[in-house]
């Protein structure tokens, strides 16, 4: 499978798992402009905790590369891989 | 590259729903040590029934709200999930665990007085769910020492056997296996991550678990049991097609893993019948070639006898499962069927969507584990009548022949020789009561519910009293049916609970209930007995009989004001 297919495979599952915590009205779209974390996102840190731990370990089963997601400096980007579900992809796909 | 890990959905095969706008059928109270918002996020969104209201207490507050100083009970919880780690609940465990020392008196005494809290709170709760003190698997304190005195390991042990033996004392404490979920996470139920920066103490992949099996023991509280399951026969009980290699070719058993896996299934399924859930097949193919082949193959676990009933013919499967359910008087929302064929899956949940049609692995290998993941099968207690359910069904299929064969009503029912047996509550029989009375929709006066622990407490106040009415005849013993509750009131008694099991409705036990029911009165001194029927969607049945009995009826009131009991059937005998 092209790597670009099991990475955004990867992100809609963690979306996914992330949404059977959350509320009837605070579902997230695995679309690449749905806003994640940051001014626009609806995560909160937690969901935000939650969506990086899931996307780590899926990482590792499909890659076997252990890559930390957990950075402040990558929070602190001005255009932060976590703002939106098409961000993130976009980042996987640099570093993987 | 491997494929990345698929995310789960909770329900199997049916596509999600959120229940947002589902009707609450319990408020539980999860209480923790440790950041559980993503657990509670599971069960609000589990789409198993039944729908949680989840009142999340702050986590590390757990002494406050256990010992119900807490606002957070305002909200009247009807269960509570207490899900707490070893070294937060115990400071000699937590000592040994940083590599201190403590000795075994002072982890008995604070474990004793944790489980004290327990059970205040399992008093104002229906239920109270707690799962076992686990560790994460990383964890190997003292390795080879470890269970030796002084080691965490015998410590946990020593935590968990007091806990499960005090639950053993407390009707409504269950303990939940968070070991095995820990074991189904395969090494992956602790995430550092998530435990670093989110303080919370289990991997999502053990809390879905979590949530899915506290789900599970709601609906075995409530009686909500699957209670039928129709199974396929070709490549499902065994392997081949009967019908073109003929039985002794059949893949079962033997040195093959085919036939093993096959073998294995049928004795996962022997088990749930033993445990009370109803076989039954479905099957196209020739009868007589069929039942051959479950009759003659040496291999076979499940004999003609552990199926309830059968429907093997060319026909729509679709409309077998519902002759098989009407047959055996089981709703259809009660029923799984288990095929291999996708298309036959497919058709019958089609057709018949309130049917559990789960996807099916193609290797046999898988069957036992998916049986298993169900979850649908879980029980509180097995009853007498659950380990002979079968032969219940068996026992009734003649009954339902003598009445073919009879050329009146009446007929029939004198050749019945029926014995009803009446008796009051007690130790024996009121795990059984406590089923029916959770189960029974049709006729049920008022379709009150009530756990084991809150029906003894009820039939043991004064001016109280609870029988249990229990049904023979000449075809076997149809077990405990009926149900009988009375309460003196200001003018004499009310009748509160009437309940009779579908299986033996139509015999006329309905009537030596209330005979029964008025000679209690009158034994009482009470000169009225008023039985109120409280209309629900399913218990017309329950209406229609008080309508057309003997009691004088006022709305939905009906009265008995006599000196004399109503009369016993004739071809009824009333044991007490």
């Amino acid at each position: 499978m092209e790597k670009e297919l099991v990475l955004e495979r990867i992100v809609t599952q963690a979306i996914d798992e992330l949404n059977l915590q959350r509320a009837a009205d605070q579902q997230l779209s695995s679309g690449p402009d749905t806003p994640l974390f940051g001014a626009a996102g609806s995560l909160d840190s937690l969901g935000l905790v939650v969506l990086i731990s899931e996307v780590e370990n899926r990482l590792e089963e499909a890659f076997g590369l252990r890559i930390n997601l957990a950075d402040e400096e990558l929070l602190a980007r001005d255009e932060s891989p976590f703002a939106s579900a098409g961000a993130l992809r976009q980042y996987l796909a640099e570093i993987v | 590259m491997k494929a990345p890990l698929p995310a789960r959905g909770l329900c199997g095969n049916t596509s999600r729903k959120l229940f947002s706008d589902m009707r609450v059928e319990h408020t539980c109270l999860l209480v923790s040590d440790f950041n559980a918002a993503p657990l509670a996020g599971y069960l609000r969104n589990d789409q198993e029934s039944p729908v949680l209201r989840v009142v999340e207490a702050p986590y590390g507050l757990v002494e406050p709200v256990l010992l119900a100083e807490h606002e957070i009970w305002q909200d009247k919880p009807n269960c509570a999930l207490v899900w707490t780690r070893p070294q937060a609940v115990c400071r000699g465990f937590d000592r040994l665990w940083q590599g201190d020392v403590a000795a075994g008196a002072e982890i008995d005494a604070e474990i004793e007085h944790f489980v004290d809290l327990l059970v205040g709170v399992a008093a104002r709760v229906r239920a109270l769910f707690v799962p076992l003190w686990t560790l994460p698997p990383h964890e190997r304190g003292l390795g080879i020492g470890d269970f030796k005195r002084g080691g965490i390991a015998w410590a946990l042990q020593r935590m968990n056997a007091y806990l499960l033996a005090q639950a053993e004392a407390v009707e409504n404490l269950y303990i939940l296996d968070a070991v095995r979920w820990l074991a189904a996470a395969e090494g992956r139920s602790f995430d550092a991550k998530l435990w670093h920066m989110g303080k919370i103490a289990y991997a999502n992949s053990v809390l879905r678990m979590a949530a899915g099996e506290t789900k599970a023991a709601l609906r075995a509280l409530d009686g909500r049991g699957k209670k039928l399951i129709v199974l396929d026969l070709d490549d499902t009980l065994w392997g081949g097609t009967v019908g073109e290699v003929g039985w002794r070719a059949l893949r079962l058993g033997g040195h093959d893993h085919i036939g093993e896996a096959h073998a294995d299934f049928q004795r996962a399924l022997r088990t749930l019948a033993r445990r009370g859930v109803l076989l039954a097949l479905a099957s196209r193919n020739e009868e007589a070639v069929a039942l051959e082949a479950i009759d003659q193959h040496p291999e076979m676990i499940l004999r003609r006898g552990d199926f309830a009933a059968w429907q093997i013919h060319w026909g729509d499967k679709a409309q077998s499962v519902a002759a098989l359910a009407a047959e055996l008087n089981i709703g259809l929302q009660d029923a799984v069927f288990i095929d291999d064929n996708p298309a036959e899956r497919a058709r019958v949940r089609e057709a018949l969507p309130e049917v559990l049609v789960p996807e099916w692995p193609a290797e046999p290998a898988f069957y036992v584990e998916a049986l298993a993941e169900l979850k649908v099968f879980d029980r509180v207690e097995i009853s007498r009548e659950d380990s002979a359910r079968t032969q219940l069904y068996a026992a009734e299929a003649r009954r339902r022949q003598a009445r073919e064969e009879s050329h009146s009503l009446d007929a029939w029912l004198a050749r019945l020789e029926l014995r009803v047996y009446a008796e009051v509550l007690n130790e024996e029989n009121g795990a059984r009561a406590a089923q029916l009375l959770n189960k029974t929709n049709q006729m049920n006066l008022c379709t009150r519910r009530m756990n084991i622990a809150e029906l003894r407490e009820w039939a043991a106040a004064e001016g109280r009293e609870f029988w249990t009415v229990r049904v023979v005849d000449r075809f076997g013993d149809a077990g405990l049916t009926g149900l009988l509750g009375l309460e003196a009131d200001e003018r004499g008694g009310v009748l509160c609970d009437f309940v009779l099991s579908c299986r033996v409705m139509g015999r006329q036990i309905e009537e030596a209930m209330l005979h029964f029911a008025t000679r209690r009165a009158c034994a009482l001194g009470w000169g009225e007995l008023v039985a109120r029927y409280v209309p629900t969607a399913k218990n017309k049945p329950c209406g229609d009989f008080f309508a057309r009995s003997a009691l004088a009826r006022e709305g939905d009131s009906f009265f008995w004001r006599d000196s004399a009991p109503l009369p016993l059937p004739s071809h009824v005998e009333l044991h007490v």
